[in-house]
This record gives structure tokens, C-alpha cells and sequence, in this order.
């Protein structure tokens, strides 16, 4: 090695060997299926080519070695003197894996491992001895030179990121000269000028859309990696899988594509290991024995959606709450009040899985919270939509890009600042009479918006803007959601809503967490954009807010609990009466004819039960009239037994705190309550069961 | 050898800083305020799209005196310098020159300048009418923890 070897020469070859090697592994992938198709197999060879020849100029032997037998190898397929198999496909597969691994050390250290690949070197040769008849390379080689001219004008070339990166806020700049250009002209009053402008205006415009474009990927470039991962995940579990890629084609900010891999091949690797049944068992279930994993992209509303599915088992929202229930998460009492759908959320708390069996790619117990908080990192959301044994569906949702936000310029202390529109819930405006409303609840300013109490951050004191207590007239509250906590941020005005460019912040600045970045105005201004959760953390709001809650929290409990459901109804004697919703299952209408009679208890059959009735007029002394329909409220004593209240009318359900109490003033009532302005009588349906038959209570208990 | 110097005052004492680490010499513009930040953090300005701190050079050297404020309407450039990618426009009191001065006459920072001051410099050039003092860019920009 005569000739120097920078720096640079070995970074453009390690380039150039990955983007070889994802060729090549998608193509060995491709030969699995189509077995030996020669365009594939004379793709493979000159890829697998191209890294040998590289490493004659680089000190790369054992990376020349590999390549070398992975090609004799693939010259014998391309002869067909051997058959390909799978134990050929996975050979070369491995082998394309450890040259990635040799390619990283390399990159690393600069020069390749210690690790032997004898071994590996041996398979690819062996399974080359086996055949009789010597491979004729030759002849490859002579096909190979005409067709590697074919396609030698190649239509793109590399550029480093930097650089376009760069472009990317020269442009910006740009933007911002020819706003203030343009609005010069508008002042001079001269038409050439004004052409130029107008010229200058379009030119920028497009040149702006041009360089944004150069920031997208499409996504199918981590789509590729994919089908490898599926298949050797799938030879592991002894599954079959076929795995559908769609819009590989749709773009995406290049940083967020990196950010969304791991998340995606999570996900992904997910589905083959709990999602996708064997295929004795889908066989069985009548499904087809290949489960079938799709991967969907596409643009929508502005953002890029995925769908990731498979028609596997599904998810059983019961065994997400039982599972949650034994990790003691929920209580039996929450988990019966979780919605199917609030159920799927369960699976992205952090240490939650299902798996019984932990496998070494996933059930660890972490993983979906990781995925969530990865893509929340990228302001992107994810839900699950899944049927049992019919499949399971992901569904993510991430912005185009993460260097353009939509934020809300508001001022304080006569100071600009942005606020991300993703953090933000709504805006309150007070007016007058309604700042005395906000209240102080032990030091931290509150108010009261619809039932809940906001704590309040004034973005003046926070950010030490001014000394002076507001005196304006008009306030303004922004309301935002940092983590799972809710806090208002009060603040001068609220200007306009805009997109604007995210800039980092210099290392001098990085311990200011109140700040996510900043930003350049129209008007060329600075304007810094607040962090929610920074801006929690250093007024402390929440922390302090938490603390003093948790003591009065039974205080506002209470108040909300009286709020109830009460059944008026219409009692003996044109009576008002209520019954508590809480206690009422059900309102039925039986016909008398149906009523039977045992002993002194009226008794209807009522679905698969016996339902005991009570006659509210013969309970309150009054005579029972003859009637032809009986409405009835059904009224559970236990979870297992009822017992129906024969009411007169059924008038209206109100909501109600009854505050206004009286005491009673028969049996069988509990309180008087006055309810729409009148007098009510509320029942106590037990002490009404205990008075009439004592026994249907006993037989319950 | 010899090396190229950026050569600026502060407080009527000479400073310089090597040429290869200054980006370029910019004229001075209003900083945008940042609420919270340390107190020699002047504030943010928009070089060409990218935003960049300003740091007030006497204040981060600590050799900042309250009298030296009436000259802050005299700042009229500001010293862009980039160490490692951080890039940071320094608020000087006045600019100078463009030196090249001689190995020969380098020499450790004098041991009589206060102890926070010497912190900061590589050392002096013995000049025909004085010393130059040679920041260490990296030094000033290193973030306090």
C-alpha cells in the first residue's frame, strides 16, 4: 500500500458499502422468492463486486475474503450448478451481517476487527464444494462489465447534510431580504424596480420549495430494512409471514425518519411475535397458514400516517385490564370502568406487557411506553385499533417535519414570545369584573375554568419581565398541557398564530429549559419559543399546585358527588317522589295480565328472573287502582337481585346536588329535597322493601 | 513562526484572539433580551438565519466595571468567534487591528493580572508600547457548571 489512504476515501467507501449492502440484502430476499431470476442474481454479484474491488485499494483483507466467497458462491447460482435454498439464502444473509459488522468496525476504529471469519468463509465455500462442476466466472464477468456501463449515469449524488442544512437557512434569510425588499419597492413607486421585485418574489418562492424538498426522504428507506427483520424474526418463531409494504414513496423530514425507526421496528417485530399465530393454528382458525403483516404510508391532513397491521389474534381489551390489574396498575373498580378503547391505551404505560413468554426481541415489559414517548418526541401519536382473532391495527400520525411548527406569538412585559400550537389547549380571555375571579388557593394563583381549577403562572414574574403587578384591564390565559398536567399561563396579549422555523439555542443558553429554541419573525426579530414543561418546572406551579390539591381534593370530591341523578316520579296522591338513578337499573312497562301471585307478593316474570313488585300506593296507605299497564322501576337490591317499584307516572330525571334538604316525614322516605323549586320526597328503597316484605331483603342478604 | 492576531479593547487593555478561531467581525446589533439567562449573556441576534448569543466580554472575563457602562453606546462591532461548532458573537469596547506578532515574544500571562482574568488567557505578546493579552476562545466559552 503505497498510496495514502485519508480519512476521506474511507468514508466514501463505507458509504458506499451500506447503501451496497441494503441493495444486496433486499435482492438475496427477492431471490428467496422468485428463486434463481439471473437480473437479480447479476445485480447481487456486482454489488457484492463492488465492495470486493474496493477493498483491493483499502487494507481491508478480510472484508475482500468475505466478499470473494459470497461471490464465487453467487457465480455458482448464477450457473445453476446449485440450487437456491433457504440454508443458502440465510447463509448469505449472515454474511451480508457480519460484513455490516466489520463496515462498522471500520468506521469506528478505522481499521477492520480481530473478529475470525474463517468459519463464515468456510459455509459460503462449502456450500459452493458441494456441487460437481467448477463455476465459470468468466463469463459473468464479461456480462457484468456491458451492463455496468448501462447504468453508470446514475440520476443523483450524495450531498452532505450540513451543507443542505445550511442552504436551508440561507434561504430563510433570503425570504426575509425579499420581504423587506418588496415592501421598499411598494414606497418607491417605480415599475421596473417593481418587476424585478415581483421577479424576485416568485424566484424566491420556488427556490424556497426546492430546498424543503431536498430535506424529504421517502420512506422507504427504512422500509427495506423490514422485510429482513420480518423473516428472520419469523424463522425464529416458526411462523409464516408476508409482509405488504405500501407508499414506500411518501416523504418525509429526514430527522424524523430516524426518529421513527426504532418505534417501527418495534411495532413490527411486535406483531410477528404476539400478533401472527402459528400456522398449524391459523390453519385451524380457517385463516390463511402466511399471516399477513402490512405496512401502510401515506400523506393526510398534512401529516404522514402508518399503518402497521396484521391479522393475527388480536388484542383482548379484557387481558390488557386483567394483566393491569395483576401489576396492580388498576383497581378491579377502575378496570371495569375502562372503555375498550382507553383499555388498548393500558399497553403504552411503562413496564406493561403481555407476553407470558419473554422472547429475546420482545416482552421484556419495555417497549410500547417507548415507542409512545419516541414518537410524542416528534410531536407524533399512536393508537391501536384491534379485533380478537381478526387483527390488530397501529396507527401513527407524525408531522412532515419537525423544523416548521405552528406557534402562538404572544407578549408579555412588551416581549415576544412563541409558544408551540401542539401545547396548547385553549385561550381564555378576562375581561374586567372576571380577573377578580382568579383566586389564590394556599399561594399559587387559581381559577376556576368550567369544573376544573387551573393553577395559573404569570409569564411576567416567571420570567422575571417586570417588576409591577398587572394592572390591565384585559388578561389572557393560555392554557397548556405539559406531561399530564394542566396550567394556565397568564399573559399580556396574544398577537397571532404562525409557522415558524425552530432554531436551536446556543450551548451558552442550554441550561434555560424554559426555552425549546427560537425563532425569526417577518419583521427579522427574535422571538424565543417557551418550553411547556420548562416552563412548569421553573415556576414550580405544578409541583406546589399537586402538593396543596391533595389536601383539599375530598373537599371538591364531595361537592361533585352530590351532584346526582334523581328519577322523579309521581307518587300516591299526585305526590312528587325521586329515586336516586344510581339505584335505578331499568324502566319496564308490564301489562297486568302478566302480574302472578304468590302468597302476598306480586311477582313478574322478568327476563331469566323472578321480579318481586312493590305497589308504591299500597306502601304510602293509598288505595291500589286498577291498571291495565304497569310502569315499574326496575331497582337493583344486589348485584343479582332486583325488585320492581310500581310508580304511578314516570315525570323526568333531573341532576341535582341536594342541597336543599328537609327531614323526613313518613317511612320509606329518606329526606325531602326541594328539586325543580318543589318539594320532593326522596325514597329509601330498602327501608320501603323492609316494610312491605322484610323477606325479600333477608333472601338477598 | 508567526501568528495573526484579532486585536480589540477592553477597558483600555489590549486583547487579542488567534485569527483561525474568529468567524468574522460584525457590526453591532440590538440583542433580543433572554429572560432568565446569566447576567453576561447580553441576548440573541439573527446572523444570516442562524441565531447566535451575545456575550459581553468583560462581564464573562469578570473584569466588568460599573463606570465602563456609559461606553456601551461606542460598541460598534462585535467579534463572531466559532470553537467546535458553538458559535458566539463577543461585545467588545472598541476594535483594534489585524496582528501578526512572533513566536519570540510570547510569553505566559503575566502573574501579577487577577486570578479570574488569567483563567481565560493562552498569554501576552510583548508589543513596542505595551502587552497584548491572548484570549483562549475555548476557555471563554466554556459553560460554567
Amino acid at each position: 500500500m503505497s498510496i495514502a489512504i485519508d480519512d476521506e476515501d474511507i468514508q466514501a467507501f463505507l458509504v458506499e458499502s451500506y447503501d451496497n449492502l441494503d441493495h444486496i440484502e433486499q435482492d438475496i430476499l427477492a431471490l428467496e422468492k422468485t428463486s434463481a431470476d439471473r437480473d437479480v442474481l447479476t445485480r447481487l454479484y456486482r454489488s457484492l463486486h463492488t465492495i470486493k474491488g474496493n477493498c483491493g485499494f483499502l487494507p481491508f483483507p478480510k472484508l475482500e475474503s468475505i466478499a470473494h466467497a459470497g461471490e464465487s458462491l453467487l457465480g455458482k447460482l448464477r450457473d445453476e450448478s446449485v440450487e437456491i435454498t433457504p440454508e443458502i439464502t440465510s447463509t448469505l444473509l449472515q454474511a451480508t451481517d457480519e460484513v455490516r459488522q466489520l463496515l462498522r468496525g471500520i468506521e469506528a476504529t478505522g481499521k477492520e476487527t480481530e473478529t475470525d471469519y474463517s468459519t463464515l468463509i468456510n459455509t459460503l465455500e462449502s456450500v459452493h464444494n458441494d456441487s460437481s462442476t467448477q463455476p465459470s466466472t468468466l463469463l459473468v464477468h464479461r456480462e457484468l462489465a456491458a451492463s455496468e456501463d448501462s447504468e453508470a449515469a446514475a440520476s443523483t449524488i450524495r450531498v452532505n447534510v450540513a451543507l443542505l442544512d445550511q442552504l436551508m437557512t440561507l434561504v430563510e434569510e433570503l425570504v426575509l431580504a425579499r420581504n423587506q425588499v418588496v415592501s421598499f419597492s411598494d414606497g418607491l413607486d417605480n415599475s421596473s424596480f417593481t418587476k424585478v421585485c415581483q421577479r424576485l418574489n416568485i424566484i424566491t418562492s420556488d427556490l424556497q420549495e426546492g430546498i424543503m424538498k431536498t430535506r424529504m426522504q421517502p420512506m422507504g428507506t427504512i422500509f427495506q430494512k423490514f422485510p429482513r427483520v420480518v423473516r428472520d424474526l419469523a424463522i425464529a418463531h416458526r411462523k409464516q409471514v408476508q409482509i405488504h409494504i405500501e407508499g414506500a414513496e411518501t416523504e418525509l423530514d429526514r430527522s424524523l425518519i430516524e426518529h421513527i425507526k426504532d418505534p417501527l421496528t418495534h411495532l413490527i417485530r411486535n406483531c410477528v411475535d404476539h400478533g401472527i399465530e402459528s400456522a398449524d393454528v391459523r390453519v385451524a382458525q380457517g385463516k390463511l397458514a402466511q399471516g399477513q403483516l402490512s405496512i401502510r404510508a401515506f400523506h393526510e391532513q398534512g401529516k404522514v400516517n402508518l399503518e402497521i397491521s396484521d391479522d393475527g389474534n388480536g388484542i383482548n381489551p379484557e387481558r390488557l385490564k386483567q394483566r393491569a390489574q395483576q401489576l396492580g396498575m388498576l383497581s378491579s373498580h377502575q378496570a371495569e370502568a375502562l372503555s375498550d378503547r382507553e383499555a388498548f391505551d393500558l399497553m403504552f404505560l411503562p413496564g406493561f406487557s403481555t407476553a407470558e413468554h419473554v422472547t429475546h426481541l420482545s416482552g421484556r415489559g419495555v417497549g410500547m411506553d417507548v415507542v409512545r414517548s419516541n414518537l410524542e418526541l416528534v410531536n407524533g401519536t399512536i393508537d391501536v385499533r384491534s379485533q380478537v382473532n381478526v387483527g390488530t391495527t397501529f396507527r401513527i400520525k407524525i408531522p412532515l417535519t419537525l423544523a416548521i411548527v405552528s406557534a402562538l406569538l404572544i407578549s408579555s412585559g412588551n416581549e415576544r414570545f412563541a409558544i408551540a400550537q401542539t401545547n396548547i389547549q385553549e385561550l381564555v380571555r378576562l375581561e374586567g369584573q372576571q380577573i377578580s375571579q382568579i383566586e389564590t388557593l394556599y399561594d399559587v394563583p387559581v381559577y376556576r375554568l368550567r369544573e376544573t381549577l387551573l393553577p395559573l403562572v404569570y409569564l411576567n414574574s416567571v420570567l422575571q419581565l417586570t417588576d409591577e403587578v398587572a394592572t390591565s384591564e384585559v388578561a389572557y390565559i393560555v392554557v397548556i398541557q405539559a406531561d399530564e398536567y394542566q396550567f394556565g399561563v397568564v399573559v399580556d396579549a396574544i398577537d397571532d398564530v404562525q409557522e415558524i422555523v425552530v432554531k436551536p439555542l446556543g450551548k451558552q443558553l442550554k441550561e434555560l429549559a424554559v426555552y425549546a429554541g427560537a425563532t425569526i419573525l417577518g419583521d427579522g426579530q427574535i422571538a424565543l419559543i417557551l418550553d411547556a414543561v420548562g416552563l412548569a418546572r421553573q415556576s414550580n406551579v405544578i409541583a406546589q399546585f399537586q402538593k396543596r390539591l391533595s389536601a383539599i381534593a375530598p373537599e371538591i370530591e364531595s361537592d361533585a358527588l352530590n351532584q346526582q341523578l334523581i328519577l322523579l316520579i309521581e307518587g300516591p296522591q299526585r305526590s312528587r317522589m325521586g329515586i336516586p338513578m344510581l339505584a335505578a337499573v331499568r324502566l319496564e312497562t308490564f301489562l297486568s295480565s302478566n302480574l302472578e301471585r304468590v302468597g302476598n307478593q306480586d311477582l313478574v316474570r322478568y327476563r331469566d328472573q323472578i321480579l318481586p313488585l312493590i305497589d308504591l300506593q299500597q306502601v304510602f296507605g293509598g288505595s291500589v287502582p286498577e291498571r291495565e299497564e304497569l310502569s315499574v322501576v326496575v331497582v337493583a337490591l344486589s348485584a343479582s337481585h332486583n325488585v320492581g317499584i310500581i310508580v304511578d307516572r314516570i315525570l323526568d330525571i333531573v341532576e341535582d346536588s341536594l342541597s336543599f334538604k328537609g327531614a323526613a316525614t313518613r317511612p320509606g322516605v329518606s329526606f325531602c329535597a326541594s328539586i325543580q323549586d318543589q318539594v320532593t320526597e326522596i325514597l329509601d328503597i330498602d327501608a320501603i322493601v323492609e316494610m312491605v316484605n322484610p323477606h325479600l331483603l333477608r333472601r338477598v342478604g | 513562526m508567526a501568528q495573526q492576531f484579532c486585536t480589540f479593547y477592553l477597558n483600555n487593555t489590549q486583547f487579542g484572539i488567534p485569527i483561525h478561531q474568529v468567524q468574522e467581525i460584525v457590526r453591532h446589533q440590538n440583542p433580543t433580551h433572554i429572560p432568565l439567562a446569566e447576567s453576561d449573556i447580553c441576548g440573541l441576534v439573527n446572523l444570516r438565519g442562524q441565531i447566535i448569543t451575545v456575550i459581553d466580554l468583560k462581564r464573562r472575563l469578570g473584569i466588568h466595571t460599573p463606570i465602563t457602562e456609559r461606553q456601551l453606546d461606542s460598541v460598534q462591532n462585535n467579534v463572531v468567534i466559532c470553537v467546535s461548532d458553538d458559535v458566539v458573537s463577543l461585545q467588545i469596547d472598541q476594535l483594534d487591528d489585524i496582528l501578526e506578532l512572533s513566536d519570540d515574544d510570547f510569553e505566559p500571562a503575566p502573574a501579577t493580572l487577577q486570578a479570574t482574568l488569567r483563567q481565560f488567557l493562552l498569554g501576552a505578546y510583548k508589543l513596542a508600547n505595551g502587552f497584548l493579552l491572548v484570549l483562549d476562545p475555548a476557555k471563554v466559552l466554556e459553560i460554567k457548571p
